[in-house]
């Protein structure tokens, strides 16, 4: 009986001490934020602040798309463009990012319930998300064009006639390939990855989506090629909880910075300029022209 | 038949399961028409006995011969020995999928080869017999025990067998049905069936048998005609056990 | 309210599309399963040594691995090795094969129950032990099968669901419904008539194998 009890005290005892360490932790944590640079105050009761005050931002980011969000296996973190854009909004609120695995079917879902601050997963401006959700200013223009394996006769997407195509569910694909090879047959699947998977096995002919996702592929297996010109213009858009004009503003405003300061320029060239061997200029897009190039299809 | 008209004869049977000897030298002989109790206490190997006659069971040691010819081991001759031997079970072993009649008439149709119509004539004249016609399309789960019984000894005497042994066919019945069973098998055996019982049943052993055999760890103790069984013994044993029963 | 009759009315095709998918689906795979299942739960009880070890095998084999490895396996896996197996195939045979493992030790369970009395019974009457098989054992061992076919199936119906998440290897309900619920946000509209089409299908299933069962069981 007495042992029973003295083990329930050691217990009460052990989580307070870890309550309290973990409590001490945090403030040496922000205070090294402090240290570095200084950091904005924000409005008791924003975004921003309440963000501060847990000292972490969590952000969804693709962790199977390389370069915009992959798993280093060699350091097990996550990284990629998304992800150094990621690291740039939590600098300027001062807080660590925490990122976790959005796929295309959750990641609105879990802006809309909290389970995530942002969303940074080549995720396309439309109407009908910004209806669930708001968008920042884009922050990549991205153009979808279709990879085959090199053997392959196929030109490009008006050649997909009779030629089964693998794109993510949830994607702006599934439309954007209805539209442009209403003959082609779609796969749909979870995830990317497994859409190479199924190129590689010979189980499609070929896979649509943004280019700089399959640039990621091609960097992987370089017996596939990318064919024909664009076809449709995906730009992409950091997702933020619906009606959170403050928080939407903050980050447009980090964004703008990214691009103006040069940041935006050199991320572009680590993940993606020195495969291809091409430049890009950023964005200079605005939200209300993404909008329009994707009207409402549902129920808006 | 074997020159002295016995239809079965054993002759100095052993048998062991694994360490354990179930039979210690088994002599017994029965003739066409005779109907033979084995009666003794648990354990005494007598179930086991039964069960070699129809090869259900291999012996070790000795012989066992029907109509003269050794039982075989294996293969067709002891199949077609099967059919002309009867076995009525102690917890009747009926065919759950099919009706009574089927149940009656499947050795008939599949093993000796007879119309449908033949089997169903027989099957029906045996159930009259045994005393439950309008059982016929009922299933084994709708009957009570002492039916089920006496529709395994239908199915038995539908092959028109030689001889038929019964494995303690009452044991598993209520009180009230065993007496419609033991019926049956009075009349079996008034009939002139060959048949080798085993049963606790005494009052049957006295009324209706030429023989008893009294076994006891694995062996026969004692064999004679009831009167000289129940009432002049000569074993302390079946005394003994003579006492006890009729006490009871 | 009225979201959740629009989510029906607007998407109808998709949703009857992807039922029919699953329907057609569970149908290839329950024949697989009863057929396969079948042999090799005759295989657990013969009384050759090295077909019960092949039948055990079986069986192990696929109860112990989880679905959605097995469809990986038998699409992806088999594909790199160079053997051109198909969507449908992979994920129909996968179900089938796997559900089977459970079929045979419904058989096996219900040869036991058939009990060592009938088969006496069968050999007193003089049959040989492979007639007494198949007039007495396996007509019963089948018939077994019956009363847990009906959570069986309702389980493949169920596991059909993961075909469609596995590798887009099939359009069924589930894929249609995600699919859907990516366009329109409507999430418990959406997945609330997803889980209507497949509790439509495990009713069904029930009372087809009830209405089954009291024709053919076998009662002791």
């Amino acid at each position: 009986m007495t042992v029973k009890r003295n083990m329930r005290w050691l217990a009460v005892f052990a989580c307070v001490f870890a309550l309290v360490g973990a409590a001490c932790g945090d403030d040496t944590e922000s205070t090294d934020g402090d240290t570095e640079s200084p950091v904005e105050e924000f409005p008791a009761g924003s975004t921003m602040a309440d963000l501060q005050e847990a000292g972490t931002i969590t952000i969804g980011v693709k962790f199977d798309v390389p370069p915009f969000g992959f798993k280093n296996p060699e350091t097990d973190e996550v990284e990629g463009f998304d992800v150094d854009l990621g690291h740039a909004i939590a600098d300027a609120l001062g807080v660590e990012p925490e990122f976790i695995e959005a796929i295309s079917d959750n990641r609105i879902p879990f802006l809309a319930d909290g389970t995530a601050d942002l969303i940074l997963s080549t995720m396309t401006i439309t109407t009908d998300r910004d209806a669930e959700i708001d968008f920042s200013i884009p922050y990549y223009v991205a153009e979808g064009r279709v990879l085959v394996p090199e053997d392959s006769d196929v030109t490009g997407v008006e050649d997909l006639a009779g030629t089964t195509v693998c794109t993510a569910t949830g994607s702006t694909y599934e439309e954007n390939l209805k539209t442009n090879a209403p003959e082609a047959k779609l796969r749909l699947v979870d995830t990317y990855s497994e859409c190479l998977e199924l190129i590689q096995t010979d189980s499609v002919d070929a896979v649509s989506t943004d280019d700089v996702i399959l640039t990621g592929m091609i960097i992987s297996d370089d017996s596939l090629k990318l064919v024909g010109d664009g076809y449709t213009t995906e730009p992409y858009g950091v997702g933020i909880a619906e009606g959170d004009t403050e928080f939407k503003e903050f980050v447009d405003g980090v964004v703008s910075e990214y691009i103006s300061d040069g940041r935006w320029a050199a991320a572009y060239e680590n993940w993606i300029g020195q495969y291809t061997g091409e430049a890009q200029d950023p964005p200079t897009m605005t939200l209300e022209e993404a909008l329009e190039m994707r009207p409402c299809e549902e129920m808006c | 038949m074997s020159a002295n008209g016995h239809l079965i004869e054993i002759q100095n049977v052993r048998k062991s399961f694994g360490s354990q000897l179930v039979l210690d030298g088994i002599d017994m002989s029965i003739a066409t028409g005779e109907a033979v109790v084995v009666a003794g206490p648990s354990g005494s190997g007598k179930s086991t006995l039964l069960r070699c006659v129809n090869g259900l069971e291999t012996i070790d040691e000795g012989d066992i011969r029907f109509e003269g010819r050794s039982i075989p081991g294996a293969g067709k001759d002891l199949y077609r020995l099967r059919a002309e031997i009867g076995m009525v079970f102690q917890s009747f072993n009926l065919f759950a999928h099919r009706s009574v009649l089927e149940n009656i008439t499947l050795g008939p149709i599949k093993v000796k080869g007879l119309s449908e119509d033949d089997a169903n004539g027989l099957a029906r004249e045996l159930l009259e017999r045994v005393g439950i016609p309008e059982k016929a399309d009922a299933f084994p789960a709708d009957l009570s025990g002492g039916q089920q019984q006496r529709v395994a000894i239908a199915r038995a005497l539908a092959m028109e067998p030689k001889l038929i042994l019964f494995d303690e066919p009452t044991s598993a019945l209520d009180p009230e049905m065993i007496r419609e069973v033991l019926d049956v098998m009075r009349d079996l055996a008034r009939e002139g069936m060959t048949m080798i019982v085993v049963t606790h049943e005494m009052g049957f052993a006295r009324e209706v048998c030429d023989k008893i055999a009294f076994m006891d760890e694995g062996r026969i103790v004692e064999e004679g005609s009831p009167e000289e069984f129940f009432e002049g013994a000569k074993s302390q044993r079946v005394k003994d056990f003579v006492d006890k029963i009729l006490r009871h | 309210m009225s979201d959740l009759w629009e989510v029906l009315l607007r998407h109808f095709p998709e949703f009857r599309s992807g039922f029919l998918v699953t329907v057609q689906l569970v149908a290839v795979s329950f024949v697989i399963a009863v057929v396969v299942g079948l042999v090799i739960g005759a295989l657990r009880v013969t009384p050759i040594r090295w077909a019960r070890l092949l039948g055990g095998l079986y069986v192990e084999f696929f109860r112990n691995i989880p679905l959605l490895v097995l469809l990986y396996i038998s699409y992806l896996g088999l594909r790199r090795a160079g053997i051109e197996i198909g969507p449908w195939v992979a994920g129909t045979a996968s179900l089938g094969l796997y559900t089977a493992a459970y079929v045979a030790e419904t058989v096996r369970s219900g040869v036991f129950a058939v009990g060592k009395g009938q088969i006496e019974a069968g050999l007193s009457l003089g049959f040989p032990y492979r007639k007494v098989l198949s007039q007495i054992v396996i007509p019963q061992a089948v018939r077994s099968v019956i009363p847990p076919l009906g959570s069986l199936v309702i389980a493949m119906i169920k596991n059909s669901a993961i075909i469609g998440v596995a590798l887009g290897l099939a359009d069924d309900l589930l894929k249609q419904a995600r699919l859907i619920n990516s366009r329109t946000f409507q999430t418990n509209e959406v997945f609330f008539w997803a889980a209507v089409g497949y509790l439509i299908l495990t009713v069904t299933a029930t009372f087809a194998v009830r209405s089954l069962e009291r024709r053919l069981v076998v009662r002791r």
